[in-house]
């Protein structure tokens, strides 16, 4: 079995053991069970009716509403320890809107690759960490406002796909109280499917508060994807194979999809925990 | 080496905070907010 197809069949079998209510889906009801205090390692709404666990940004942004837990030890406790062990590795194989994103790129359309303008959109990411998931919500709480979770509630399409849709299919109340904030983020919903189709994740890439603190680990993570510069003669497949034009398994940017691996013509590529200098 | 210590200093330190948190009582306030349908998330306000 390829890499791809090994990839597709551990991100599903992530996304149903994430989302393993599923009874929910057809009620219209939230799992409300002990396993909800646990972060989900990935973009998973935790107002989906299938979710098992809390969304790991959702709860930095609930947190942060109190002046008290302005910062959750807990959750970047969390993000901390899975970042160290995987780096990105669960944007590539665990997230679900990852998945949702990777099923959208195989439509066949002429995708976009290699544009200068990617380089600077995925400091966006950064960005709406720092001011959205961070500082607003942290900063209305230290004013002595009610804080909103700006991230979730104007921006996160997983949100919507997770929870809106499915609730408001279900739950006839909640599709009665359905208003101009749906239909924004139905359009941002929109906007990033329609972009999925052209390019490789845009969202994980341009947007995602979860893909940017977990990049932060890409170099020093203990699962890594190393080269064995013995067999590798700089053919430069690996970077042609790459979908988010990271320039190495190291950046920030690389989402540990593998298909640099996958790619490389020698096997020089390979998955490993072991400690050692290599070429790059 | 300075690599591999790093490592664990990094998991050493999260799992402190994992359990400051716990202490501090977030896992529970994790729970409260994750119970309930987040009007935010799902786009009703």
């Amino acid at each position: 079995m390829d890499n791809g197809r090994k990839r597709k069949l551990v991100q599903a079998a992530a996304a149903l053991l994430m989302n393993g209510n599923l009874p929910g889906f057809f009620q219209g009801r939230i799992y409300q069970g002990g396993l909800k205090k646990f972060c989900a390692p990935g973009l998973n709404c935790y107002s989906c009716p299938g979710a098992l666990g809390a969304c790991p940004i959702g709860s930095l942004q609930a947190l942060a509403a109190n002046p008290r837990t302005l910062v959750s030890f807990y959750v970047c406790g969390f993000l901390l320890i899975t970042g160290v062990l995987t780096g990105r590795f669960l944007c590539g194989f665990l997230c679900p809107f990852g998945l949702a994103q990777d099923l959208l790129y195989k439509i066949p359309l002429k995708k976009w690759r290699r544009k200068r303008v990617f380089r600077w959109l995925a400091w966006g990411k950064y960005i709406a960490l720092a001011v959205f998931v961070a500082g607003v919500p942290a900063g209305l709480a230290l004013a002595g406002e009610i804080s909103v979770p700006v991230f979730c509630k104007y921006i996160c399409p997983a949100g919507t796909l997770g929870a809106g849709i499915p609730l408001a299919m279900a739950n006839e109340s909640i599709r009665g109280a359905l208003g101009w904030l749906f239909a924004w983020k139905l359009a941002v919903l929109a906007l990033v499917i329609l972009l999925s189709m052209k390019l490789f994740r845009p969202f994980c890439r341009f947007l995602c508060p979860l893909g940017a603190l977990l990049s932060l680990f890409n170099r020093v993570s203990l699962l890594r994807i190393k080269t064995d510069g013995a067999r590798c003669d700089s053919c430069g497949k690996c970077r042609n194979a790459c979908r988010v034009e990271a320039p190495h398994p190291d950046h920030r940017e690389c989402v540990r999809c593998g298909a640099c691996a996958a790619g490389c013509p020698k096997r020089a590529m390979r998955w490993s925990i072991k400690q050692d200098r290599q070429k790059q | 080496m300075k690599m591999r210590m790093t490592q664990i200093a990094l998991i050493i330190l999260g799992l402190a905070c994992v359990g400051l948190g716990a202490y501090r009582g977030e896992m529970e306030e994790v729970m409260r907010k994750a119970i309930m349908i987040c009007l935010e998330c799902a786009g009703l306000g």
